[in-house]
Parts: structure tokens; C-alpha cells; sequence
């Protein structure tokens, strides 16, 4: 399902744009009212700065190289409340309308009740492109922008080798490839 | 002569003048005339006013390097522990991002199942 949703978003990724920064300012005012919250920002320097302490000698460590180094930029913005209704939906509304125009494809919108997911899809004048996701759940808001390849299956192998820090397998002088399990045997041993 | 009178007459020849011998005088003015011998004083010999430089110049090059190393290996562990940190929120921006595709991703397959 990983993959078909993977090829169905690098089929959408053909429309071209101009402008893919998002100004989130109108969500700095959560910062205080949210019990949990996460800002992350990447830039290509940090991005570069990372993969400069995963080994080569993994496999695993190798292919998280390769999936950042296809990265030009990460945004993160997530905020945990401990009450609904702790945004509005000119909130929300603030940061969708400027998704739209030239170089967006929205690819997928799914509203369960209170929930809301979208994901979008851009491509700058330059060939680049990225996936963006918006999610409004009851307590939690969240924006997501991964400039870079829409490769969900990339991102998705990244997130599993990174899971829960356990770093000790990528990092180029910490523990060796073969303490650590592969994600890649975990994947063919729930394969089978 | 009883024990007195023997240990004063002992006494009496040990103190007794006696004449130098011949050319006494002589002897002490040819030693007046010698040139005064300094006593032995420790001269420095010519590779120690080398030595001492050398030696300066290399403690201080052993301190500098070893100050240098230690300023490299700061700078190394400082850029280290700052691509940890970036690498450490690449891994907290995945872990929401898969989170999130896994939320659509469950509310597409139940929005599939209830049609």
C-alpha cells in the first residue's frame, strides 16, 4: 500500500510552481498554548550536517544518506493541545489558502469527523519539488513540508531506521552493521 | 721524679722552639710571588648555551601543538555533537511525518470500508 501510495504521488508530481515557503507565523501564538509541541526546521546546511555522521558501512546508515542528501529542506511544525478547540479554523484556513495556486496539487483530503489530512504536492520553476501535509485533528495540528522528492517510501524506510533514536546502528563510529538488525531483513521476516 | 714532674717535662719538649728548616723563608717568598690559583668555579661549556634554547623552543613547540590538538578535537566534538542534534531532528521530522501519513492512510482504508 506504502509503495502504491508512494507511485501515485511521484505520478502527481508533474505540475510546476514558484513558491513553495509557507509563512507559519500565524501559528507561533501556539507555542505557549500547546502541551507539546515540535518546530522543526531543516535547512539543506543541517540536512548536509546530519549525514555527515552516518557510517557507509551500514546498509542502513547508506540509505538514510541517500534519502537526505535528495532533501533540500524540512519543516516541521506540530502542536499537542490539552483541550479541543484550542484553534479555529481561520487557523487552519491560514496556512491552507496559501497551498493553492500555481505548482500545488492537492493529492489527498481525508475529513473523518473533526479530522482533517491533506496532502499536497509541489514543484518549483527549478524541477524541485515536495510533499506537504497539513493535519487538523481535534488536539493536534500539524504541518509537515519535505522539500525534496515526494518518495513516501523513502521517507517511510527513513522514519522505521530512525525510529524510537536508536541511532547506535548509522552513526559512522557507534556499533557495527551487524549489532543492529537491517530494516530491510525486519521487512522481508514481516513478509513473510 | 714522680708522675707530675714526668707529664710537665713531656709537655716542656712538645712546646720547646724548634728552628725551620733550611730555606724556610726562601720557600715562603716564591709562593708570595705565584700567581693566586682561583678556586674551581663551574663554567658553563658552549653546547649548553645551545641546549638551553633548543630545549626552550621545543617545550614550547610539544605546548603549542598539544594546545592546537586540543583545540581541533574541541572543534570536532562541538560539529559532531551538532550533526547528532540535526540528525536527531530529521529523525523527530520523519517520525511525525510517518505518523501523520499513517493517519491518512488509516482513514483512507476505513473510509474504503465503510463505502
Amino acid at each position: 500500500m506504502r509503495k502504491a501510495i508512494g507511485l501515485c504521488v511521484l505520478a502527481a508530481a508533474t505540475v510546476f510552481g514558484q513558491n513553495q515557503n509557507i509563512d507559519l507565523s500565524a501559528w507561533d501564538k501556539f507555542a505557549s498554548k500547546a502541551k507539546e509541541s515540535s518546530v522543526v526546521t531543516l535547512t539543506p546546511e543541517t540536512l548536509g550536517l546530519a549525514t555527515s555522521v552516518l557510517t557507509d558501512d551500514s546498509g542502513d546508515g547508506k540509505q538514510l544518506k541517500d534519502v537526505i542528501a535528495k532533501l533540500k529542506g524540512v519543516t516541521i511544525r506540530t502542536y499537542e493541545f490539552a483541550e479541543k478547540g484550542a484553534y479555529t479554523k481561520a487557523d487552519v484556513e491560514a496556512v491552507r489558502k496559501q497551498l493553492g495556486g500555481p505548482g500545488w496539487t492537492k493529492f489527498m483530503e481525508v475529513k473523518d469527523g473533526e479530522e482533517q489530512v491533506e496532502m499536497w504536492l509541489h514543484k518549483s520553476a527549478n524541477g524541485s519539488g515536495g510533499l506537504t501535509i497539513l493535519a487538523a485533528e481535534p488536539r493536534q495540528l500539524t504541518f509537515v513540508q519535505i522539500d525534496g522528492p515526494p518518495d513516501l517510501a523513502s521517507l517511510m524506510r527513513a522514519s522505521k531506521l530512525l525510529k524510537g533514536g536508536g541511532l547506535d546502528g548509522v552513526l559512522s563510529d557507534k556499533g557495527s552493521p551487524s549489532k543492529k538488525k537491517s530494516s530491510r531483513d525486519e521487512d522481508n521476516e514481516e513478509d513473510n | 721524679m714522680n708522675e707530675f714532674q714526668r707529664e710537665e717535662e713531656l709537655l716542656r719538649q712538645g712546646l720547646r722552639r724548634r728552628e725551620p728548616r733550611d730555606g724556610f723563608a726562601n720557600r715562603v717568598l716564591a709562593r708570595l710571588d705565584e700567581p693566586k690559583r682561583s678556586a674551581p668555579v663551574a663554567q658553563a661549556s658552549w653546547w649548553s648555551w645551545i641546549m638551553a634554547p633548543a630545549m626552550a623552543a621545543v617545550l614550547i613547540a610539544v605546548l603549542g601543538l598539544g594546545a592546537l590538538q586540543y583545540q581541533r578535537v574541541g572543534r570536532e566534538r562541538q560539529q559532531r555533537a551538532k550533526a547528532e542534534q540535526a540528525l536527531g531532528q530529521f529523525a523527530r521530522a520523519m517520525e511525525i511525518t510517518a505518523s501523520k501519513l499513517e493517519l491518512a492512510q488509516t482513514r483512507v482504508f476505513r473510509t474504503r470500508g465503510q463505502q
